[in-house]
């Protein structure tokens, strides 16, 4: 790659460009078993997989789900919280050239069904507590099968008798696939599978993951990953961390799997090199996970800002119970980095912790700071390989000069080949530019600093950051409010709910012969968004403020909301 | 007229007048072949109006509120339909339909913006099947002839910033388009432009002519009753 200002800024001993191995996702585990056969590859609530287990157990899934019909580039729905199977599923999925559709584990029955229609999945991998929702979803979809596994499987046997008793029933994770003829058990469709599965032909560009996000207004679309581009962004993630030891390192995967962040940073790249993953089902469960990094000596830690400041809050922390002096490294993505809250916990762990930037178009990662010579407030500088402009906002075409504002464009080998069966979604944010090259134009508003560095100042796209890096669009909070039969029309904006974090407000002008409550349109909500995204509030109105034409503007409502706040 | 303008279609000399309840239509042939007519949107068009939108898809309905409505309210209805043909005036556009008429397939509007009488916002639907047909941008030209008459002379818009089409028809007019955060734009179109006048001198006094038939109801055929 030729020269760019920011190269100056990277750590001693990174590379500007780097050599990609041409080969599968598969491929990197396989040589991982083979370098290291008995080291642990998977810790999970007390149970151990060295990499020989977890290569058996991929073997033996990828077989199940071959007989299932899956064939080289079937899509497969992975609707999983974070376990030892869901890193089986991916594995499995791949080994046999299939098509992993990950979605978030939170969503509801109607959420998930359209991802996996507009997929056309023909499997789903669901854990027993999401059964319900898979159920109500299946007549919209194309799944022909769909395994259903209990997280107690992997449960060290003392702690899955006393989950069996006192746990699974009232977790919601019992369920009964009789009446179902297209669902069936993942341990017994293992224990009635080949060793192996029928080899695939598979090359470095086939599509590894259909991996959903909101797009700029919330309507769902698949961003088509490559085996090259997922192996690239964990090579260049690796690259820009050094001093970090083959086989050695223990990572903390609490994010969830089915975000693209957690698949690369925390999967992908601790496969690559053979490290041991310590696998969080929940990383709400701050005690927990304090206690997990306390006993496994964790070094790796990648999170986002709201996770690092409650376990810096957390009591038994500033009590000193847990000692999290093992932590070398922390990247954190999705919201800006406070500069208290990095501190504080580079202080608690004497390790680093630096801010990143990314998107599911990219595999993720494309910015982070370097561990030394960092700067608060900024995403860093491009990884190696990656190149990074500043367009005008206008029409995206004119280069903007160092410190004024425009649209961020990213080229590089992680980017996605485009968006699946959105052939002008794609044309709008790939595109080829002046120099030949094709540039993914991010939708973020960004400022290049003189010397490299990189500032998100706003975002292009309408959305609400709710907590955890969860994006919530407001059309999808509004598609839902419109079917509710009270409901004329709606706004939906975010509000803030401490720190950084947003939560949605809804603006309602209902029918007057059809009147209903706040706590009514909630609920509404709740049944058919997940959690994070039904609106807190509910306000109603006479009217919305519109433009002229009757266009609604959210932007005045959140104006007002402003002012009113301001007002007290 | 070169290719790649719509064709204006001219009457026929010694054309009867319209009979009752018909109204007068402006003709044009796109450059794809499709023959379209145009005509003011007037009260009678309200269900009509209502009917088309639920018909246009999720995208487009986003696109033209900026939020997912599915049906019009009675009162938006009556907005777009109950208009002044001056300071709110909108064409309706739609093919030859056998029986007679029209059978609408989009509409674009302006309204004169309270703040400044010279600037009229501008808003376009098109049914799905014919989008991409450059019907848009025939009738956002149909509209600056109409509202250069009326005083106007500069067209704007809000659009998304994912509403190419929109945006290009801005472009087309020598407009300037500029983000104005949260997935929007800020369009903003100078009439009197020669990039307007395309249509040619007897489409344009065509429109005008039926347009100000529509402003002046007296002028107006309304069948037996009205006449």
């Amino acid at each position: 790659m030729d020269d760019r200002i920011w190269h100056q800024h990277y750590d001693q001993g990174v590379p500007t460009s780097l050599e990609y191995p041409d080969l599968t996702l598969s491929a990197l585990l396989v040589k991982a078993v083979a370098d290291y056969p008995d080291r642990p590859a998977i810790h999970f609530m007390g149970t151990a997989l060295t990499y020989r287990d977890l290569d058996e157990a991929v073997g033996r899934f990828a077989a199940a789900l071959q007989g299932l019909g899956v064939g080289k580039g079937d899509r497969v729905s992975v609707f999983m919280a974070n376990c030892p199977q869901i890193v089986i599923a991916y594995e499995a999925i791949w080994r046999i050239g299939g098509v992993a559709v990950p979605s978030n584990p939170l969503y509801t029955g109607a959420e998930f069904g359209h991802q996996a229609r507009d997929a056309g999945s023909k499997v789903a991998v669901c854990m027993s507590m999401m059964w319900d929702r898979v159920t109500r979803a299946l007549p919209d979809t194309s799944l022909e099968h769909v395994v259903v596994t209990n997280i107690k499987e992997y449960f060290p046997p003392a702690l899955k008798v006393l989950f069996t008793l006192f746990k699974e029933k009232s977790g919601g994770h019992r369920a009964d696939l009789s009446g179902e003829p297209r669902a069936v058990w993942m341990k017994d469709l293992m224990a009635a599978a080949p060793a192996s599965p029928q080899p695939v032909e598979s090359s470095p560009d086939d599509l590894a993951v259909l991996m959903y996000t909101g797009g700029t207004t919330g309507v769902p679309k698949g961003v088509m990953l490559s085996h090259r581009n997922l192996i690239a962004n964990s090579r260049q993630l690796q690259a820009v961390s050094p001093g970090l030891r083959e086989g050695e390192e223990i990572m903390v995967t609490a994010l969830p799997l089915t975000h693209s962040y957690a698949m690369s940073v925390c999967m992908n790249h601790s496969i690559d090199r053979g490290y041991l993953q310590v696998i969080v089902p929940d990383a709400r469960d701050i005690k927990g996970l304090l206690g997990t990094i306390d006993k496994e000596r964790a070094t790796l830690l990648p999170g986002v800002p709201a996770l690092y400041s409650a376990l810096s809050a957390h009591p038994g922390v500033t009590g000193g119970k847990y000692d999290l002096t093992s932590v070398a490294q922390c990247v954190s993505g999705a919201a800006g980095l406070p500069p208290e809250v990095q501190r504080r916990f580079e202080e608690l762990t004497g390790g680093k912790v630096v801010e990143g930037y990314g998107l599911s178009e990219a595999s993720p990662v494309t910015h982070v700071n370097p561990l030394h010579g960092g700067r608060n407030g900024t995403i860093g500088v491009p990884m190696p390989d990656t190149d990074a402009k500043v367009v005008d906002e206008d029409t995206e075409t004119e280069t903007m000069p160092p410190g004024e504002r425009g649209v961020l464009c990213v080229s590089g080998p992680q980017v996605m080949s485009g968006y699946w069966n959105q052939p002008e979604e794609t044309a709008e944010t790939l595109r080829v530019h002046a120099d030949g090259k094709t540039w993914l134009h991010t939708g973020d508003i960004a400022v290049m600093e003189e010397d490299g560095f990189f500032r998100i100042v706003d975002r292009k796209k309408d959305m609400i950051l709710a907590a955890g890096g969860l994006n919530v669009y407001p059309r999808e909070v509004e598609d839902v409010l419109y079917e509710h039969p009270s409901v004329r029309e709606a706004g939906v904006i975010g509000v803030p709910v401490g720190g950084t974090d947003q939560r949605a407000k809804a603006f309602v002008v209902v029918d007057p012969d059809h009147p209903v409550t706040a706590e009514e349109l909630i609920a509404f909500c709740g049944e058919r968004l997940a959690r994070f995204k039904v609106p807190r509030m509910v306000e109603f109105r006479d009217e919305l403020p519109k433009t002229f034409v009757g266009k609604i503007l959210r932007r005045e409502l959140a104006e007002e909301e402003r002012r009113h706040e301001q007002g007290g | 007229m070169s290719a790649g303008r719509p064709r204006f279609i001219p009457p026929l000399d010694l054309r009867p007048p319209p009979g009752p309840g018909e109204e007068p239509v402006v003709w044009f042939q796109m450059p794809d072949g499709l023959e379209v007519g145009l005509r003011p949107i007037h009260p009678e068009d309200r269900e009509a109006l209502s009917e088309g939108f639920r018909a246009l898809s999720d995208d487009s309905r986003y696109h033209r509120f900026l939020t997912p409505l599915p049906r019009l309210t009675d009162a938006q209805a009556r907005y777009l339909t109950e208009i002044d043909q001056i300071n709110h005036f909108a064409w309706g556009i739609g093919l030859r339909d056998p029986g007679g008429g029209l059978r609408g397939i989009g509409v674009a509007r302006y309204v004169r913006e309270s703040a400044d009488a010279e600037a009229a916002e501008i808003a376009v639907a098109i049914t799905d099947e014919h989008q991409g047909r450059g019907l848009g941008s025939l009738l956002v030209r149909a509209l600056a002839v109409v509202a250069q008459t009326h005083g106007i002379t500069r067209l704007t818009g809000v659009v998304l910033a994912e509403n190419r089409a929109m945006i290009r028809i801005f472009e087309k007019l020598g407009g300037t388009t500029r983000s104005s955060g949260a997935g929007l734009v800020r369009a903003d179109a100078v009439l009197g432009g020669q990039g307007l006048c395309n249509l040619g001198d007897a489409a344009c006094t065509e429109l005008v002519r039926v347009a100000d038939r529509a402003a002046h109801p007296s002028n107006r055929h309304r069948g037996p009753d009205g006449a």
